[in-house]
């Protein structure tokens, strides 16, 4: 302690956002008379230069050691008046904020309560900052690598930035290949590019960057460590096949006794593979993978006198011997890009999807529109179900090619009994797309889309929506509330909500516009890095507008649909994002780590182990210690990893965990000038 | 000057407390959620049945505060099943039934109950029976083999007396 107390207090009006119910100059004069405070001043905006100039004026003239800042949340501008002090001299944790804004006038009407309230707020802060301690901010080094998990377009833009950038790169992807659900899209909206040939070659480069390491088919077990160090632990799957020998020459799958019998993943089951396969032609790596629940050797143990594959493959790969591998690794940052599902719309069953095979979500009609999906591009009524291989004298039927084609926009979107509140963002743009391709292929079909709004709000969407509908396209304004068969037709109703008319309306074929969902194994990922989930479910950024790539964790970010539904435009800006986020970090090459952490009276703490077991960032252990000549267990904190959330202390019986800034011994008495007993 | 331009309807008053008095009805729920995709429509029964029925348009009126087109001698409320179909379809959780219920007990209120269920009413008052029994009835039961209707407790009376049902 610097002699005795000299305080500053500095009320904010914040324009009138505390202006208009709180008396500004009453809470001033009222501050003037507590103890110590030397000098009490109110300023339109404290955050702004002149205001914080006042403060460094007043340490500078009148030796003030303590400042008392009343006006928005620490949130907000703990961190700008923190370095306030820093530019005078001080220590920054001789500073303590009063929140009369959030706590106080935004939510009182009543000016005298008003007032009377940011009294009691700002006396208490007085009565806290006299106590408080100088703390020292610790800087630890930052391994100048980074993990990224998910491969999809989100993840190898961030891969591929950072790695230009100079730094290595761990890229996660669970499937074979990636790509993710971008190399499963036909076009791409409001342009038109084809999908896979804007993003191969994307696929191309992460698998290829010297500073890349690609780590598919495979999945992160367990992360630890802090910003700047943490360990991770990854599960490389066994393809049973050498990768190393395998150059993807396909003779194992075409020979393979289950081929064409098991729905492919990346066709949305549309299409057939193997159980040794690759997802798709442009897949990368180029390298087959054996699908041990369908192999028959591996699940049965016996695949005919031998497996055909194995026999087929020349460069001898295929190793049935091949077990998983764990790879451990250090990084220094994360970004998280697992992506989405789409909407199961079996969960609507009024739609009868699973029921009708010519009712089709919008993904597998992405597929059969797709050159390189199951039918080479002809949109035609799926034939759904494991297919065997076709006999050489079974006769073929015809495709049937639709010629009338209704769209359903808003499927497991904006919809509260699913669960889902939130508009998917994508549907109203990719639903035109698909129309307009229809409109291509088929030019005499006839297209409905029934829609409860038009969402086209991105650059160049309008004018797209805008030729869409002058290609002759109807849009239909009504949600529809049932589908079902009559004769070879189906019947779509609704009602056209603009002239009030009830329909019926008869079509060959139904695409569910469905929306995009968290992930349904988003919760593999929220265990091993300690996420928070927003209210729809999606990973919770920092801050929904200022923080909106990094996480409530230091150092772990978030890229593309697994933080909520985006298109790809604005997956690929917010993995730019995080890669910056992330970059910084890496550039700087250290970062200041919490002060405000809990340490451990070893005196007095019994060893019980309470404050382990609460401690949500696993930062305290039970070490043993010699205790006059006995051996005892006490808790220790590991300082790196304390984030200073305080659950310990509150769950400490004898306090003997105390938190820096936050101990007993401040926080008391500022308790009891709010006028708790 | 709100008004609607329904041509039944007019130049109608509007009472932008209609909304809210029924939003404060437990089981309406929030009927500002609504946002017209007439998900309620299409599989309505009394619809198929009655053109002019129609719950989307009922909610929207109560949201617009026509109050007199719903709360009048001839509302179209009555033509409701209450067979739920709506509040099953609705994406947002506002049960149109549950409004045109709340619109009913709003009608009978004001005294504007149409002759047919105000006599259903007062069958049930009186009888505790929607139809009144009678000779035909009598008759019917006969024909089907159904036991004799024996005039019972009348518990619905008692009930409206306030005298519990036990």
């Amino acid at each position: 302690m610097n002699g005795r107390p000299k305080i500053g207090v500095y009320i904010c009006h914040c324009g009138i956002n505390i202006a208009h119910t709180v008396d500004v100059d009453e809470v001033v004069k009222f501050a003037s008379t507590l103890p110590d405070v030397i000098v009490a001043r109110d300023y339109r905006y404290m955050c702004s230069d002149p205001g914080q100039a006042l403060i460094v004026e007043d340490i500078n003239n009148m030796g003030l050691n303590r400042v008392v800042v009343a006006s928005c949340s620490p949130r907000m501008h703990e961190p700008t008046f923190r370095k306030t002090l820093i530019t005078a001299g001080l220590n920054p944790y001789f500073l303590e904020m009063a929140n009369i804004r959030e706590q106080c006038s935004w939510v009182h009407e009543d000016k005298i309560a008003g007032t009377e309230k940011a009294k009691r707020l700002v006396e208490s802060a007085v009565v806290k900052v006299r106590r408080l301690e100088p703390l020292e901010v610790k800087e630890v080094d930052v391994e100048p690598s980074a993990l990224i998990i998910g491969a999809g377009i989100a993840g190898i833009q961030a891969a591929l930035d950072i790695a230009d950038a100079g730094f290595k790169v761990y890229l996660v992807e669970k499937t074979p290949s990636v790509g993710g659900h971008m190399a499963q899209l036909d076009k791409t909206f409001p342009t038109l590019d084809c999908s896979a040939c804007i993003l191969t070659p994307k696929m191309v480069d992460v698998a290829n960057h010297p500073n890349i390491e690609l780590l598919t088919y495979s999945q992160v077990e367990d992360i630890s460590g802090y910003v700047g160090n943490f360990e991770v632990k990854v599960r490389k799957k066994s393809r049973f096949v050498d990768v190393d020998k395998c150059t993807g020459c396909g003779a194992c799958a075409e020979v393979c006794r289950q081929a064409g019998r098991i729905p492919n993943e990346f066709d949305e089951g549309l299409g057939m593979r193997g159980a040794i396969y690759i997802p798709f032609p442009q897949a990368v790596p180029a390298k087959y993978t054996i699908d041990k629940e369908n192999c028959l050797f591996l699940s049965r143990g016996k695949c005919g006198e031998s497996p055909k594959c194995q026999e087929a493959c020349e460069a001898g790969a295929i190793n049935f011997e091949l077990q998983d591998e764990i790879v451990e690794f250090k990084v220094g940052t994360i970004i998280v890009a697992t992506g989405f599902d789409i909407f199961d719309a079996r969960k609507k069953p009024e739609y009868a999807y699973g029921v009708y095979d010519n009712v089709v979500n919008a993904l597998e009609f992405e597929r059969l529109v797709s050159a390189s999906g199951p039918t080479g591009g002809n949109v035609v009524i799926p034939q759904r179900g494991k297919k065997k291989k076709k006999k050489e004298d079974e006769e073929e039927l015809g495709p049937v090619i639709p010629k009338n084609i209704t769209f359903i926009q808003c499927v497991g979107s904006r919809d509260k009994s699913v669960g889902n509140e939130y508009c998917s963002r994508v549907c109203c743009m990719y639903t035109a797309k698909q129309a307009h391709l229809v409109k291509d292929k088929i030019p005499d079909a006839e297209i409905t889309i029934f829609y409860m709004d038009v969402r086209a709000f991105g650059k160049g969407y309008e004018e797209f929506y805008d030729r869409v509908r002058r290609e002759g396209i109807r849009y239909i304004r009504g949600n529809p509330s049932e589908i079902f068969k009559r004769g070879d037709k189906l019947v779509v109703k609704a009602e056209d909500t603009l002239t009030a008319t009830p329909l019926e309306h008869e079509t060959d074929m139904v695409v569910l516009s469905v929306g995009l969902e968290p992930r349904s194994d988003r919760r593999e990922i929220i265990d091993i890095l300690k996420l928070s989930s927003s209210p729809d479910l999606f990973y919770l950024e920092a801050h929904p507008k200022l923080r909106p790539v990094d996480t409530a964790t230091d150092g772990i970010f978030l890229a593309g649909c697994c933080q909520g539904p985006k298109d790809i435009p604005d997956a690929v800006g917010q993995a730019k994002g995080a890669a910056s986020a992330a970059m910084i970090l890496l550039a700087s090459g250290k970062v200041k780590v919490e002060a405000q952490t809990s340490v451990v009276d070893e005196a007095t703490c019994r060893g019980c182990g309470f404050c382990v077991e609460v401690c949500p960032y696993s930062a305290i252990e039970l070490v043993e210690i010699n205790r006059a000549g006995w051996p005892v267990m006490v808790a220790r904190v590991n300082e790196a990893l304390c984030k200073g959330c305080g659950a310990c202390s509150a769950a400490c019986l004898s306090g003997s965990i105390q938190q820096r800034s936050f101990r007993d011994t401040q926080i008391l008495p500022q308790i009891e000038v709010l006028g708790v007993k | 000057m709100l008004t609607s331009v329904s041509r039944e309807v007019r130049v109608t008053q509007v009472n932008l407390n209609f909304r809210k008095s029924l939003s404060g009805i437990e089981k309406v729920g929030d009927l500002g959620q609504c946002f017209q995709c007439s998900a309620c429509l299409p599989d309505c029964p009394a619809a198929t049945f009655s053109p002019r029925f129609n719950p989307r348009d009922i909610v929207m009126r109560v949201l617009l505060g026509l109050e007199e087109s719903l709360v009048c001698p001839d509302s179209l409320v009555w033509d409701c099943t209450t067979c739920y179909a709506c509040a099953e379809r609705c994406p947002q959780g506002v049960k149109p039934v549950e409004v045109i219920t709340a619109i009913k007990n709003r009608i009978a209120e004001a005294g504007l109950l149409p002759q047919q269920v105000a006599g259903a009413v007062t069958n049930i008052k009186e009888t505790d029976r929607v139809i009144v029994h009678s000779d035909t009835v009598d008759r019917r039961r006969k024909e089907l083999a159904l036991p004799e209707l024996v005039s019972g407790e009348r518990l619905i009376q008692r009930i409206l007396r306030g005298e519990g049902n036990g």
